[in-house]
């Protein structure tokens, strides 16, 4: 049993800490900018339009609140599933988790072409068949069970420890719903050749596994090296291998997704866009999504020689967080390029851009307005690790796992 | 509809003759008496009419051009001049489809199908998008809070999204930067009592009026001969229907 | 950290802070222009005043939503039937926007620096059923001129509001309800 683990907050000062969050202040202020420039002007300034309605904004808005899913899920392996090494990473799993969802919620909300209209929804009423309404129950939902999760976690009171099961099967199952609502947003759009596919919900699920523990990695490993903290093999290992579990389950899916379009005819034409088409979104999905995102990270953690380096696991969980936002890309822009088809078989144009790929090119304040909200995400991260004990003080081997041989 | 029923169709001359024999009220050739009755102002609408539209498209010369170009003047959309093309506005188009087998060309007018279950209004957060009572699909701007959800659902690309500040928008038709917007069957006009501007600049090919009323002209007409929807399998019973696609 | 000064320094700050804010609010309520259309008397308006005063924003979204989900379309109803009494065709001349001063809503609005948003659709002053747009709409330039006099107005509201003394007439000081001070 491991000794009982001690938490303290970030004790630097100075550039090594009050300049990374300037840094990522900086980034948000852009992203801020970027909001009033795109609601003083109108979406004109973006390369958003008719046709792709929904462009680089929400594929970054997606990506973190898929990863705030998956974020979560390091605690629940402590909780949930009693691995008590995973307990001490419980509460920076937490607040990453709400930290990246605020982030991906703000990127969306300030996207909205009438932010103003929110207020006249939330005195009006949700419509309850919109997964959209159901996603921001959900949300927010998630937010007060993390909360409740944090304290039970940090609280060293009976009343919070009692707690602390029962939420964190609540955090799961929550969890769960959130994701599979999150996939549905494309699941349930009948109109969409690439879209209309109930394996769209899981498949989300799975893919916030990977975003989540790649980010949580990399977060963790940067945080210790700049606290001088010791972070062992041990814990590492750990989520090394289930980084590579969930990048597989990931391909599977998406191999099982792609290969009952291929069946269907319905489905030939976006499935020929994507895979085949010779365009920017087959290169993405071929060399970005497949290659970088997942065959490379899985070559890199699996390699024989390279156990136990942490310059490969710094690599793939990087790969893994770019094939995920390129995944998401995918879904997001190439189930828009390609046209909807009101009548199959037959050629077909008109003014309104019918029968033809459509074109994307993000602009800038599109990506400010993004990376904005990412920068958000982190930098609560790095305020909360400084006013709170979120970080434990040590994760070495011989602390947290001293029957280890 | 039997092959048999739309070479009689086509026989006779598409709506107009139709028209002619169904027991229409004509004044004089090519001149129909507006079936759409004025709704008292102080009535609400009611679910005892919906709304629907029937468009020859054998009897259309120009495709539909002439449709979109009453549109475009009766509620002032497509001249945004910030916007770039895939930006502008479009409620309605002109759609060219070519059959890949038989080489068959033809040209429709394509706008909101008005459905009757709106794939539009389940996805919309807000209630924006709605379905009034009469069967009329369209925004209510007041609450849209422009997520463009609706657009990515709708399966004929009825919809637009106004991506500048507009000014000098048209009387009858409020339209703003930042909403989502789309064929509303000129509900402004049709509660006047009068027809759709579509349906009056080219009225030898589009039929306007009440799907629930067995006695007027369009229902009868589509009794007879059947309508085609467009993306039919989705069963979205649309108010919109086809002769000739 | 912040032991630098007393607490009674902060206090009496804090309070000379306040009393310069206060002061420099300006007293006269704003004056509307004289709507378009009169009543036939005055009981009607100043009960047409008070109830607006009160409830405008509440029974303008009542009435929106009676015609827009109900279609009901009574001229009680309707936002075009205030414009068309409320805003003159012209003004000097020229088309009278709701970035202008003098617009009936833009008076009260501007003063109290809460923009309504509903001109962001409806148009802002009655247009001719039949008249194309062609001569009120606006070149680029001037819709980022007009939107740039709405922010800078809202800091120039006195000096505008003395400038105009002919159109504009007392409205309001009649009812009971005052600024205070």
């Amino acid at each position: 049993m491991a000794t009982k683990a001690v938490f303290s907050e970030v004790k630097n000062n100075g550039i090594g800490y009050w300049g990374i969050l300037g840094a990522f202040g900086g980034l948000i202020l852009l992203g801020l900018w970027a909001f009033t420039y795109m609601h003083h002007h109108g979406h004109y300034v973006t390369g958003m339009n008719n046709q792709i309605v929904w462009g680089m904004p929400h594929v970054f808005a997606i990506f973190l609140i898929v990863a705030a899913s998956g974020a979560a899920n390091i605690a629940t392996i402590g909780t949930v599933f009693g691995k008590t090494i995973y307990q001490p990473l419980g509460r920076l799993s937490a607040i990453l988790a709400a930290s990246l969802l605020v982030g991906g919620l703000v990127v969306l909300l300030l996207d909205l072409g009438d932010m103003g209209h929110v207020i006249e929804m939330a005195k009006g009423h949700l419509n309850f068949k919109s997964i959209f309404a159901w996603n921001m129950i959900l949300y927010s939902g998630f937010i007060a069970i993390l909360v409740a999760y944090l304290w039970a976690m940090m609280d060293r009171s009976k009343i919070a420890k009692s707690f602390y099961k029962p939420v964190g099967y609540a955090n799961m199952a929550w969890r769960f719903i959130l994701t599979m609502g999150t996939g549905s947003i494309f699941g349930f759009l009948v109109a969409r050749q690439y879209y209309d596919a109930a394996i769209l919900a899981p498949l989300f699920i799975i893919a916030s596994y990977v975003f989540g523990t790649a980010i949580y990695t990399l977060l963790i490993m940067a945080t210790f090296k700049l606290t001088g903290r010791e972070l062992g093999d041990s814990i590492l290992n750990r989520l090394r291998y289930t980084l590579a579990i969930f990048i597989s389950l990931t391909l599977f899916f998406e191999l099982v997704r792609h290969l009952a379009n291929l069946y269907a005819t319905e489905h030939h034409g976006v499935e020929a866009f994507v895979l085949a088409g010779g365009g920017k979104i087959s290169h993405l999905f071929w060399y970005g999504q497949i290659l970088l995102g997942s065959l490379i990270p899985l070559f890199l953690i699996w390699c024989k020689k390279l156990a136990n380096n942490r310059t490969a696991l710094v690599a793939a969980a990087l790969l893994a967080v770019i094939g995920g936002m390129i995944q998401i890309y995918v879904i997001l822009i190439g189930g828009q390029s390609y046209p909807l088809v009101l009548f199959p078989n037959a050629e077909v144009s008109s003014s309104f851009y019918d029968g033809v790929i459509n074109d994307y090119s993000a602009t800038m304040p599109e990506f400010l307005l993004g990376i904005g909200g990412f920068a958000l995400a982190i930098a609560m991260v790095i305020f909360a690790m400084k006013i709170f004990k979120i970080l434990p003080v040590s994760l070495a081997d011989a602390v947290i796992d001293p029957h280890k041989k | 509809m039997s092959n048999i029923d739309s070479y009689r169709r086509k026989f006779l001359g598409g709506i107009g003759a139709i028209s002619a024999t169904a027991a229409s009220v004509t004044i004089a050739p090519g001149v129909f008496l507006r079936e759409v009755q004025a709704k008292p102002a102080d009535q609400p609408v009611s679910s005892k009419v919906r709304w629907g539209m029937l468009i020859d498209v054998n009897k259309l010369t120009d495709g539909g051009d002439a449709c979109v170009e009453a549109c475009k003047k009766e509620h002032g959309w497509g001249e945004e001049e910030h916007s770039n093309e895939q930006q502008k506005a479009q409620w309605i188009r002109k759609v060219t489809v070519k059959e890949k087998l038989t080489g068959h060309e033809f040209s429709l007018p394509v706008m909101c199908q008005h459905c009757e279950t709106p794939p539009c209004v389940d996805v919309c957060p807000t209630g924006a998008s709605m379905k009034r009572a009469d069967g009329i699909v369209l925004v209510n701007r007041h609450v849209c809070i422009g997520c463009r959800y609706c657009m990515m659902a709708c399966p004929y690309k009825a919809r637009s999204f106004v991506h500048e500040t507009l000014l000098d928008q048209k009387w009858d038709t409020p339209r703003g930067k930042g909403t989502v917007e789309s064929c509303n069957m000129c509900v402004n006009r049709v509660d006047a009592g009068l027809n759709p501007a579509c349906v009056d600049a080219a009225p030898e090919a589009l039929l306007f009026g009440d799907l629930n009323d067995p006695e007027s002209k369009i229902s009868k007409v589509l009794k007879q001969y059947g309508g085609t929807q467009i993306r039919a399998d989705l069963g979205l019973n649309t108010g919109v229907r086809y002769w000739g696609i | 950290m912040f032991r630098l000064l007393s607490k009674k320094v902060y206090l009496l700050s804090l309070v000379l802070l306040i009393t310069a804010g206060l002061s420099s609010c300006k007293n006269e309520q704003p004056k509307l222009m004289k709507a378009v259309t009169q009543f036939e008397t005055e009981q009607q308006r100043d009960d047409h005043i008070a109830l607006m005063r009160k409830d405008h924003k509440d029974l303008l979204r009542h009435k929106r939503d009676e015609t827009m989900i109900r279609g009901i379309r009574t001229e009680d109803n309707s936002l075009k039937a205030c414009i068309k009494c409320h805003v003159p065709k012209s003004y000097n001349g020229k088309v009278l926007r709701h970035t202008d001063p003098e617009h009936f809503c833009a008076t009260c609005h501007q003063y109290v620096a809460a923009q309504p948003d509903c001109f962001q659709c409806h148009v802002d002053h009655p247009v001719d059923e039949n008249a194309g747009t062609a001569e009120n709409s606006l070149s680029p330039g001037e819709v980022d001129k007009s939107l740039e006099t709405l922010h800078a107005s809202i800091s120039k509201q006195s000096d505008t509001l003395t400038a105009n003394k002919q159109t504009l007439s007392v409205d309001g000081n009649t009812q009971g309800e005052t600024v205070s001070e």
